[in-house]
């Protein structure tokens, strides 16, 4: 009977979460008055997806009531981070929440059936980092002056890095830094200060001599991330400067430039470090070396190839013996249990995470804004493709998390910041707009030209 | 699109900042983002398109690997299906008591053990097949059916190319000797038998397996010979030294040397044929059929040797054989830098020279297919266990290997050799045979590994076969007389 209930969750799952995608472009092109049920249908999906999967484990671990109480909690949280978007920001974006919790809910589930402890960790943090990212769209509304710091984002980014690079050098530390007790990945928040560092100096001018400026220390930041074998946060900070330096200059010839540097230098990386060459190789034949360095990416193909269109059923496939699933292969674990159409959708949501924020970059007035927007967007859209290309041995792997659905603190804490600041975009681009409705009942040259703009 | 029609209707607001963007062309002001969006589109729809890909095309493939252990994991919810004979008999099945233990049982014992392999080991054909075993059919409502009555369904059968007939006749054959036999059909590739010894019986893995694990190398049981042994291949490598010099000298026809029982070259060492025999005159047909040293050793001097080198490779020596169950890589190392003594040795296919019997096999079956070498295979079809047929397999091309007159002119020399050479035990048979034979020096002492290799009948080939008797055998003259006992039972 418990077969059966699984086997049938596995169709549930897969039909939920198609329902949920489409729901999520849906309600990206209909007018926002008309978004109402759009929203609450998308809710009920998602607590329908965390319910099962937490009812299943519950069923496949001798009913510990551990499993009820952690749902619960969860559910609790999730709650409250739609209903406390909806009172305090009622302007954001609500389907950039949903998405966002939908992911979370995902995550939540799998880290439990792999690792309750650690389900528990990362929704503690989860929650811990929402309650302080509640204030990040208040806060960029209030503070004008985030714009005018610039230096400040590149150079404590830069010292971040550097220190990551000297603990991981001294201390052989994994890019991590000991805080006491708790570890944090700094190349998390770098890449936030990163875009902010960007945005800040193309607001201030993008002539020739500032471009070159920031080029130099972009290309100082994937320089420390290379030497720290952090290859996928040096391509993301690598592909993310490119697209601000798109954004800011309108100038395609910057970018193919760009580009033109960026290969000869990944050439030049692959003649010198024997890390990059490494995982070129793994990723070009890793069934040569399917005991040593190619296991890990052979394991993350069988659990794709294994879960074939409806996965196994939550709980009875083995990721586990990927190593760091729970981290980097957080996919290939999702592929196997809940196949490959619920896979391509969550992809799909992740897409439109991605065309929510290029939709508000291209509505933000002030080029500081949008830039940031643009920044966070790549660095998202980036990321997903790095580790599920690298999972599905598409590209060569490189150790990125899924963001909200991959176990991992800083992980999770650096995506709910971002988030949030996207909100806080959306949130005040609509404060402009009524700003600029009062100006116009009272301003008649205004008015005209609102009725040209019809 | 229509947030973007309402972000038309805005107006800039009125301010000093300098950082506010003028968006006088409205038709272009979302552009660049645009740009970026449709890349992040393509990107997440080639994703997708990829996964589908993979999970359409190179899934299957991919996942049946014997490091897969998510495989053995089927075996909670799926009986392992059976592995038959290519007549149908069981060579290996699954028996499920009362209590629903189950056992793997081998109703062949010994017999089969190497090539059907061991469950447990996943060797042999029960690693091949492992995931066709504990597949199902993918019938859904079967699936939850067997679900709901709470039993295990029922896994695909694997019918073999194995016929018991030759495989009980080549088992019977070797006696307690070690040593390996094989035989394939040359046009396709089928395995028709395979037989390595010393051997165990499977039946008893589950409680001698680990003392099994525990003996050396010469004496070890759980070694597949036939594909993983690696032997000096002696004479029967003058095959290649023989097509090398003919390839290299257009008038091979006109070889002649004149045999004194050894031959010494300077700077090297002296070689002697075998038991001291003086040939006396030669062509190379003739030095073939009777295997005489002082040709073959001498030859090595007149051949282009980067080319032999890369003939040799062409015929898959440094190369994984990739046959499905696990094998040996052959080993040839010489090229034009090679000193005296080991262009002699290499000749006769002593020297560094190392072969596994399968691989020996692949190339005499290959000059029998008029240079064509076939991929081997184990596994005919897979089918329910009602017999419909699941999955065929369709016969593989692995290599050309040499020309068809190269062909024809190597099986010419290989019928010699047992009309008038050393296959004397063909001479009188009913069948046309065509071979070489080889004796092979592995230590200082006087023993010998025996030889032979070759395929019937002689001007339609249907089985290719290759013996390898191990040093200090017993109870039988030579390889030739066990490849006879498989060749009457074939053609009977």
């Amino acid at each position: 009977m418990q077969l059966i209930f699984i086997e049938l969750s596995k169709y549930a799952f897969a039909f939920l979460i198609c329902f949920y995608a489409a729901a999520a472009y849906h309600g990206a092109v209909i007018k926002e008055e008309k978004r109402k049920f759009t929203y609450v249908f998308q809710n009920v999906i998602m607590f329908m997806i965390h319910l099962l999967g937490f009812l299943i484990l519950y069923q496949l671990n001798n009913e510990e009531l551990k499993y009820l109480i952690l749902y619960f909690a969860q559910f609790i949280y999730l709650f409250v981070v739609i209903f406390v978007y909806d009172v305090l920001y009622p302007r954001a974006s609500r389907l950039l929440v949903n998405n966002m919790c939908m992911l979370l809910a995902v995550g939540f589930v799998m880290i439990a059936r792999l690792d309750y402890n650690k389900c528990v960790k990362q929704f503690i943090i989860a929650a811990g980092g929402t309650i302080i990212t509640f204030f990040i769209p208040w806060l960029l509304k209030k503070v004008k002056s985030f714009r005018n710091m610039g230096w400040l984002y590149g150079f404590s980014g830069i010292a971040l890095l550097l220190a990551v690079l000297f603990c991981t050098e001294v201390f052989g530390a994994n890019l991590v830094l000991e805080l006491g007790p708790v570890s944090v990945q700094p190349s998390e928040f770098v890449k936030i200060l990163f875009v902010m560092f960007v945005a800040s100096m193309f607001n201030k001018s993008t002539s020739f001599a500032q471009t070159v400026k920031v080029t130099l220390i972009a290309a100082l930041h994937v320089l420390i991330l290379v030497v720290s074998k952090d290859l996928g946060a040096a391509l993301i900070f690598f592909v993310v400067y490119l697209m601000m330096l798109f954004i800011a200059t309108k100038c395609f010839w910057y970018v193919a430039a760009g580009l033109a540097v960026g290969s000869a230098a990944s050439f030049g990386a692959y003649k010198i470090f024997n890390h990059v060459r490494e995982r070129v190789l793994i990723w070009r034949d890793p069934w040569s070396t399917i005991d040593t360095t190619g296991y890990q990416i052979c394991q993350s193909l069988f659990a794709i190839g294994m879960g074939s269109w409806f996965g196994y059923g939550l709980g009875q496939g083995l990721p586990d013996k990927i190593p760091v699933a729970e981290k980097d292969f957080m996919f290939s674990a999702i592929a196997e249990e809940f196949g490959a159409i619920f896979a391509v959708a969550l992809l799909l949501i992740c897409l439109n995470n991605l065309i929510l924020m290029m939709n508000i970059a291209s509505r933000c007035k002030t080029l500081f804004y949008r830039l940031v927007a643009v920044g966070i967007g790549v660095t998202y859209g980036f990321q997903v493709f790095l580790t599920v290309g690298g999972a599905m041995k598409m590209i060569p792997m490189t150790g990125v998390t899924l963001p909200f659905v991959s176990y991992g603190g800083s992980s999770v804490v650096s995506s709910l910041i971002m988030f949030a600041l996207i909100n806080g975009m959306y949130n005040m681009r609509q404060d402009e707009v009524e700003a600029k409705n009062e100006t116009a009942g009272k301003n008649k040259k205004s008015k005209k030209e609102k009725n040209k703009g019809k | 699109m229509k947030q973007q029609v309402k972000t038309r209707n805005l107006k800039k607001k009125k301010t000093k900042e300098s950082d506010i963007l003028e968006n006088k062309k409205k038709g272009l002001r979302n552009r660049e983002t645009n740009v970026i969006s449709f890349i992040f589109v393509a990107l997440f729809l080639l994703m997708s398109g990829y996964l589908v890909y993979f999970n359409v095309f190179k899934a299957s493939s991919i996942i049946d690997n014997p490091y897969n252990k998510r495989i053995d994991n089927l075996e909670n919810k799926v009986v392992r299906g059976n592995i038959l004979a290519a007549d149908g008999q069981i060579l290996a099945t699954t028996q499920v008591d009362e209590e629903g233990n189950e056992t793997r049982y081998y109703p062949f014992e010994n017999v089969f053990c190497h090539v059907v392999g061991l469950n447990s080991a996943k060797t042999g054909i029960e690693g091949l097949a492992n995931f066709e075993l504990l597949s199902t059919s993918g019938n859904i409502i079967e699936e939850l059916a067997d679900d709901l009555s709470g039993e295990k369904a029922v896994g695909l059968d694997v019918v073999t190319t194995l016929v018991p007939e030759l495989q009980e006749a080549a088992y019977n054959a070797m006696g307690n000797n070690k040593g390996a036999v094989i035989a394939i059909e040359p046009s396709t590739g089928k395995v028709l038998a395979m037989v390595s010894k010393p051997d165990y019986n499977p039946n008893d893995a589950a409680e001698y397996y680990s003392e099994w694990l525990n003996y050396d190398s010469s004496e070890s049981v759980l070694l597949n010979r036939a594909t993983q042994g690696l032997y000096s291949p002696g004479s029967t490598f003058k095959i290649l030294t023989a097509l090398e010099y003919i390839r290299d000298n257009d008038d091979y026809e006109s070889f002649s040397y004149d045999c004194t029982g050894s031959a010494y070259v300077a700077g090297g060492t002296t070689i002697p044929c075998y038991d001291g025999t003086v040939h006396g005159h030669q062509n190379l047909e003739m030095a073939f059929a009777n295997s005489c040293n002082g040709v073959f050793s001498t030859i090595g001097f007149k051949l282009n040797l980067a080319k032999f080198k890369q003939t040799c490779e062409d015929f898959l020596f440094n190369k994984n054989l990739d046959i499905g169950i696990e094998s040996s890589v052959s080993s040839f190392s010489m090229d034009e830098n090679a000193g005296i003594s080991e262009i002699q040795e290499t000749g006769i296919g002593q020297g560094k020279t190392m072969i596994s019997p399968m691989h020996n096999l692949m190339i005499i079956s290959a000059i029998a297919n008029n240079g064509v070498m076939m991929k081997p295979y184990f596994i005919d079809r897979v089918q329910t266990r009602e017999g419909s047929t699941v999955s065929q397999t369709e016969p593989e091309e692995r290599a050309t290997v040499c020309t068809p007159t190269e062909a024809a002119i190597i099986s010419e020399y290989c019928r010699t050799v047992v009309t008038d050479g050393t296959g004397y035990a063909f001479r009188y048979t009913s069948y046309e045979v065509a071979g070489k034979t080889g004796t092979a020096q592995y230590d200082s002492s006087d023993r010998v590994h025996s030889w032979f290799v070759g395929f019937a009948p002689y001007d339609d080939p249907q089985i290719a076969f290759c013996v390898i008797l191990e040093g200090g055998y017993t109870g039988v003259p030579g390889a030739q007389q066990i490849a006879k006992s498989l060749l009457d039972a074939f053609f009977e």
